[in-house]
């Protein structure tokens, strides 16, 4: 595979629809009177890849802060990793004790594991922060997603309710027109 | 490709330091010892989570009971949670920004 050839990915685009399709799997997945056990399980445990997929497309920033952390870096952005670090150890918690505690998933894969009621607390603790911290983490974002949606989403859909009837002459074809008029 | 193998296997490794802190301190705090590991058991729908522990039908803000039992309204007060810290953060970045304004402007 080279490089070169490779199809260019919008980064922006990729994150936000990412980003949206976590939100809502999180929303489900923390509503188990909804969703019921099955679904939330097996949710839960997409939520986990899709959630080491978000990391990989922030590494480079990751890496960046971490790197500056300790030395010139804006209060706003050591906040955002501090909180980042936090959701990634209370994610990895809730999943952890949600595998612990299976009881439909990991028994259809073979797996059954002496959970207890020490892990369900845990597990249910841990899901009710996870709500909070990860609503800070979209309301910190809130700028980039409200510019993206507008962009990738709304604009769009705005455009194709909108269309104009006929297509408008643009580049060479004014030129030509120009010509032909002169 | 390599890379992002070579990321993902920090990540999970960051995970499992997560995992061993975890089972660390609820070993510590006598958590793990004292549990028996009695499982709640599961049938078919009508569920004991949470319920045999502590009495309460499941967290204080996640919730489990029988499926489509006011599944809709848990939902709705989750995404309302997540919507009023979104308003209440864009609200207290505008006040800092006033505030921040008004000093300038006195200075």
């Amino acid at each position: 595979m080279n490089g070169k050839n490779a199809i260019p990915v919008n980064s922006t685009k990729t994150n936000l629809w990412l980003d949206i399709g976590l939100f809502a799997a999180m929303m489900l997945a923390l509503t188990p009177a909804l969703t019921g056990m099955t679904i939330h399980e097996w949710l839960g445990l997409a939520l986990g890849v899709a959630a080491t997929v978000h990391l990989l497309l922030h590494w480079q920033w990751t890496v960046a802060v971490v790197r500056r952390f300790f030395g010139h870096l804006a209060a706003s952005t050591r906040l955002n990793l501090a909180l980042n670090i936090g959701l990634f150890v209370n994610f990895v918690v809730v999943v952890f004790t949600g595998i612990m505690i299976s009881r439909e998933a990991l028994p259809v894969l073979g797996i059954s594991l002496a959970g207890g009621h020490a892990w369900e607390g845990i597990h249910r603790q841990a899901a009710d922060l996870i709500l909070f911290v990860a609503g800070l983490h979209v309301a910190i974002h809130w700028k980039w997603i409200l510019s993206a949606t507008r962009r990738y989403l709304v604009a769009p859909i705005y455009g194709l309710l909108h269309r104009p009837a006929y297509a408008a002459p643009t580049g060479w074809a004014i030129v030509v027109a120009r010509r032909e008029a002169k | 490709m390599m890379k992002t193998l070579m990321r993902a296997l920090i990540i999970l490794v960051a995970a499992l330091v997560v995992v061993g802190a975890t089972v660390a301190a609820a070993q510590q705090t006598g958590a793990l010892a004292s549990d028996g590991g009695d499982r709640p058991q599961f049938d078919g729908g009508q569920t004991d989570f949470g319920q045999a522990s502590s009495g309460a039908p499941g967290g204080f803000l996640v919730r489990e009971g029988e499926s489509g039992e006011g599944g809709w309204a848990e939902l709705a007060k989750n995404v309302g949670v997540v919507g009023v810290l979104v308003v209440g953060a864009v609200l207290v970045t505008k006040g800092l920004k006033v505030v921040g304004r008004s000093e300038a402007q006195s200075a």
